[in-house]
């Protein structure tokens, strides 16, 4: 008791803190009205003049009704109803609701009031259900906002309680309180807009890629991971995670659909029994498996035969990720077909899709087959800058594999240079694929020589997206594989590219901004990555005005012209859907 | 002193009532905007479309049983710009209101942009407005003494019984539309009657589950209510006031706050509106006596203090950070620090649907909260109840269209209800979304609760259609730092009570 006085007297008069029933509550783990009883018993104690405390009091009651009698029948304890918008004001030209019938209904007013007043805000209320000391202060309480300096005080003490002391503190907790993750259920809808695919394949692929030595064992804990974490929602939930769901709704949902997602609800259940050991095996198994089913189903639905063809053949090259697009593109083809011209007209990614099924197994199997791998890159140049650009038209065939993988690259625009260097290496490494496809269609689980490839093409992508999550790090390596481009200079030092800005007046008369890049050469002891960094703004600033020019340029100069800003824009954006695109051409052709 | 005898401690802590969330209603629209729908290419002219063919349906067969018995035989014709001259016959469209102060985006394109533009006006109403109904085919002009009280706004499908005049005018006698849409809740023959009996109240156990109600919170406005949301707060946790007080804070299950949580960042254009209901002083200067000057700080600590106590569905609002065309989405968790720790705590999309049921009630053990059916001590009859919640902007843009006397804010919104649409102004004078193949606005199952906020008075009415017995009780929610109440709403009988937040002798602005 004489600690509590201390401390009050010391909060009060030395500190000339504000002291509310809940921080004294929390100071001494009181329960709130014992803390308000403490304080009350404290300001009831005769104290020297000097040590006066002066008290807020809350009422809480209902007050009397300000106008209008007739309510006033007060029968019982309910007499005070209130009619609804008696609140004081009354905004010009509103009419009372209560004419138009709103309902009367009782009020409860909690009134905070410093001391002075407390007899006559009392006198206002017809009804009180309780008045308790609210808090003490040195002076008068002139401005209410000051009960909430002792808010940090309170914040603090509450984190440290568990929410069962808390309830000993007067904290009421429901029982349908928790802390902890969003789960499932409603809240997921709202989860999934935010983040649908790309944080669960990011999770996968780098753990299949952390250590190359044991990938059994990290791939089967992502995998055991998450099938913890989702055990219910059936479809296509841990591997193929790629906003697999939205694409479903997007699509005027058939029976089709439905099949097929019973089907890999199968393949799934496969995958959970088989359980960790094997991963790859069993990886390998659901996928044959989701071939089969893509397969037959669209064989039922008489689709062409050699989107099907295609479609298998590419599922067990890309790896995991790509899986799920392709199998997007399976899926959404009988809904695409029979639906009505309004789905058809739905956004862009729609009719990629289905240009992507119809044209695209075949068309780009051809085009890319055709087309040598070192030629591709500025003619990806062109198209992704078309895309990034031009997203109303529709641009056929080849885009809608573009827009699968571009979704994971609008994530990562600062380390595409970086993958594009990483893709050289992968087109040698891509030669080994062909083999494994074929066997990856048949429909009898090929065993030990699958496994590999797939671990293969995990690792390939494992590489990209592993630069996808740490961007900034990756850029000096960018720079120094560029320079080995760029020559060395007379002097022996090495040269860069730099975008320089000239004004000057032209044969009519205007003045004339123009961009043009140059070498130059550079110090090598000069730090490198504040260079990069520079390089790389420049390089941003440079080519946001002039893109569309630079999108022009591409298309009419014939591929590597130098030019301007076209130039320096390439190697920050094409990388990217090159590596996706060179790595799939260079397994055709190798076909 | 005077302040009696010492508030008893209780022995046991006391616990909350819980509830739990339903999943959705498949039938009631998510307005989450995902990757699906996401576009913004399409024209607007596709959501009347498909609100007109969703609607039209509905509307004639409703304007046929009510008109059939009429004499002269009116006759439905399909097409509005197909109507004879001097035969009663019956139309349905959608409402355009040919309003020469409503902002008209073309006006924006001619307007002289080295002037500032003028202020938005209060109201778009005026004398000459005209009411046109229109289709596929074209617009038709309504004339007659019946559509003066008929508190139309652009964008409601309506059908209009009457007849071409001369002019080439077709004078209304009758107007009808869609009415109420059906509803899951059965509720018994007996009703309560509206007014609160006292029998209502003492027949009510203590363990119907209640819900709260806030919206405005304006957290960092320049004359803020911290006071209030303090003691807001303490209600909510059950820690302020006496037995009474604690009693009925542990019935409310869960708190919804229905937008403006934060004050606009830049203070916009204040609605004159506005000024007249807001009697407090402003405070002049920014003085940061207060905590922290960090509005969302403020917030999202007052919000983990109540989220320690019970769950909380937060929706964004007009002064939100949040993008200002509806549907808003939901507010990034993040922004609310420990809160968001909370599986409990729910950020929502501006109009919403909630479904909540008793804890009892838990079917689906995915929802999340299935381990709450623990505590089913408390179960009760509560049935599931829909809620239908939104930050009001809707209805203050349609508020804007009428004028004031002889309409009110809460017929309004009973009316969208008869409509069946919340938001019927929605790509005229509302920014929306671009939708293509929907109208997720179009309300297709009428709710039990239908929650406006940030209304400048409290107002509630259980609205009934007699011919179906279908029943919602609307409730729009004041802003609360203009006036410091929050509205409690019993889920089971679905009896509303207001706890008001206020200060005397004191201001709620730190002086200077």
């Amino acid at each position: 008791m004489s600690k509590l006085t201390d401390y009050l007297t010391k909060q009060l008069f030395i500190e000339k803190n504000v002291v509310t029933y809940r921080s004294l509550s929390r100071a001494f783990s009181l329960h709130a009205n014992e803390a308000k009883n403490e304080l009350a018993s404290f300001l009831e104690t005769p104290r020297p003049a000097a040590e006066q405390a002066n008290a807020t009091f809350l009422i809480s009651g209902e007050l009397n009704v300000p106008r209008k009698s007739n309510t006033q029948d007060t029968t019982t304890t309910e007499g005070d109803k209130m009619v609804i918008d008696m609140q004081e004001e009354v905004a010009v030209g509103e009419v009372d609701v209560e004419e138009t019938g709103g309902d009367v209904i009782p009020q409860t007013t909690m009134l905070l009031v410093p001391q002075r007043d407390l007899d006559n805000a009392r006198a206002k209320f017809s009804r009180i259900f309780a008045v308790h000391i609210y808090s003490l202060s040195p002076s008068p309480l002139h401005d209410a906002g000051l009960i909430c300096s002792v808010l940090p005080q309170i914040y603090e003490a509450d984190a440290k309680l568990s929410s069962d002391a808390s309830t000993l503190l007067g904290r009421i907790v429901g029982p349908h309180v928790h802390v902890g993750k969003v789960i499932a259920g409603k809240v997921a809808s709202s989860s999934k807009v935010a983040a649908p695919s790309k944080p669960a394949l990011k999770k996968e692929a780098s753990s299949v890629s952390e250590p190359k030595p044991k990938p059994k064992e990290t791939v089967s804990e992502s995998m055991k991971k998450e099938v913890k974490e989702d055990p219910l929602p059936p479809a296509a939930k841990p591997l193929k995670p790629s906003g697999k769901l939205d694409w479903s709704k997007a699509k005027a949902k058939g029976a089709n659909e439905s099949k097929l997602k019973v089907n890999e609800e199968k393949g799934e259940a496969k995958m959970e029994a088989m359980e960790v050991d094997l991963v790859e095996d069993t990886k390998k198994l659901s996928v044959t498996k989701e071939n089969e089913t893509g397969k037959t189903f669209t064989a039922k639905t008489s689709k062409a035969e050699s989107s099907t063809a295609a479609q298998p053949a590419e599922k067990p090259k890309r790896g995991t990720k790509r899986k799920t697009a392709l199998q997007l593109d399976s899926d959404s083809e009988p809904g695409s077909k029979p639906s009505p011209k309004p789905v058809a007209k739905l956004p862009s990614r729609i009719t990629t899709r289905k240009s992507d099924t119809e044209g695209g197994s075949d068309d780009d199997v051809t085009s890319r087959q055709s087309t040598p791998p070192a030629p591709v890159r500025p003619k990806g140049k062109k198209a992704i800058l078309s895309d990034d650009e031009e997203d109303d038209v529709p641009v056929a065939k080849s885009k809608g594999k573009r827009k699968i993988a571009a979704k994971k690259q609008d994530d990562v625009p600062q380390s595409l240079k970086a993958m594009f260097d990483v893709d050289d290496d992968e087109v040698i490494q891509g030669s080994s694929r062909p083999t494994t496809k074929i066997p990856a269609k048949e429909p009898s689980t090929p065993p030990e020589e699958t496994p590999d490839p797939v671990i293969e093409v995990a690792n390939e992508d494992v590489e990209m997206s592993v630069e996808d999550d740490t961007p900034v790090p990756k850029v000096p390596p960018k720079k120094r594989k560029e320079k080995k481009v760029i020559p060395v200079g007379k002097n022996g030092l090495k040269k860069k590219r730099v975008v320089k800005q000239k004004t000057f007046m032209d044969d009519s008369g205007y003045m004339v901004t123009e961009d043009y890049s140059e070498y130059e050469s550079v110090d090598e002891e000069e730090p490198e990555a504040p260079k990069a960094r520079k390089g790389a703004k420049a390089k941003k600033t440079a080519d946001t005005p002039d893109e569309p020019q630079a999108a022009k340029q591409s298309l009419k100069a014939p591929r590597r012209a130098p030019s301007k800003s076209s130039e320096s824009s390439a190697p920050k954006k094409a990388p990217p859907k090159l590596t996706a695109k060179g790595s799939i051409q260079n397994f055709f052709a190798k076909k | 002193m005077q302040f009696g005898t010492p508030l008893p401690v209780p022995t046991s802590p006391v616990t909350r009532i819980p509830t739990t969330i339903v999943p959705p209603n498949p039938k009631s629209p998510s307005f989450v905007i995902n990757a699906a729908n996401k576009s913004y290419k399409h024209q607007y002219a596709n959501i009347y479309f498909v609100r007109l063919r969703i609607l039209r349906g509905l509307v004639e067969e409703r304007a046929k049983r009510r008109w059939k018995e009429i004499a002269g035989d009116p006759v439905f014709v399909p097409r509005v710009l197909e109507v004879e001259k001097r035969k009663l016959c019956f139309i349905i469209g959608t409402v355009f209101m040919d309003m020469p102060m409503k902002p008209n985006v073309l006006d924006d394109i001619a307007r002289d942009h080295s002037i500032p533009a003028p202020a938005p006006r209060p109201k778009y109403y005026s004398d000459e407005d005209a009411v046109m109904l229109e289709d596929e085919s074209g617009r038709i002009r309504l004339v007659g003494e019946r559509l003066r009280t008929a508190g139309l706004v652009t964008g409601v499908i309506m059908g209009a019984l009457g007849m071409e005049t001369q002019s080439g005018d077709f004078e209304v006698v009758d107007y009808c539309f869609a009415g109420m849409a059906p509803q899951d809740s059965v509720w018994p023959k007996t009703t309560v009657t509206e007014d609160m009996d006292v029998d209502v109240d003492s027949s009510s156990p203590s363990r119907d589950e209640w819900i709260a109600l806030v919206s405005g919170l304006q957290v960092g406005d320049p004359s803020p209510a911290d006071a209030q949301i303090e003691l807001l707060t303490e209600f909510l946790t059950g820690e302020l006031g006496g037995e009474d007080d604690q009693t009925k804070s542990s019935r409310i299950s869960r708190v919804i706050i229905a937008g403006n949580s934060l004050a606009p960042a830049v203070s916009v254009a204040v609605n004159p509106e506005e000024v007249q209901t807001d009697k407090k002083l402003r405070r002049y200067g920014q003085e940061t006596t207060t905590f922290t000057t960090h509005p969302t700080e403020n917030l999202s600590g007052n919000l983990l203090d109540i989220a320690r106590s019970m769950p909380i569905h937060i929706l964004p609002g007009a002064s939100d950070p949040a993008w200002t065309i509806l549907p808003q989405q939901p507010l990034p968790r993040a922004m609310f620090g420990g809160a968001s720790a909370f599986s409990t705590f729910t950020s929502e999309t501006n109009p919403t649907y909630i479904q909540i049921g008793p804890s009892s009630a838990v079917s689906s053990p995915s929802s999340g909260n299935a381990s709450s059916s623990k505590t089913s001590a408390s179960t009760s009859t509560t049935p599931t109840r829909t809620l239908l919640v939104n930050s009001g902007q809707p209805l203050d843009d349609m508020f804007k269209y009428l004028a004031s006397p002889p309409h009110d804010r809460l017929s309004l919104a009973e009316s969208t209800l008869h409509w069946r649409h919340m938001a019927p102004t929605a790509p005229d004078t509302l920014w929306c979304h671009p939708y293509f193949t929907t109208d997720p606005f179009v309300i297709s199952q009428t709710p039990d609760l239908y929650i406006i906020g940030n209304q400048p008075r409290f107002a509630t009415r259980m609205v009934t259609e007699k011919e179906s017995g279908k029943r919602c009780r609307v409730v729009l929610v004041p802003g609360f730092r203009e006036t410091g109440t929050i509205a409690l709403v019993n889920l089971r009988n679905l009896e509303v009570k207001t706890v008001c937040f206020k200060l005397e002798g004191m201001t709620g602005e730190v002086e200077a």
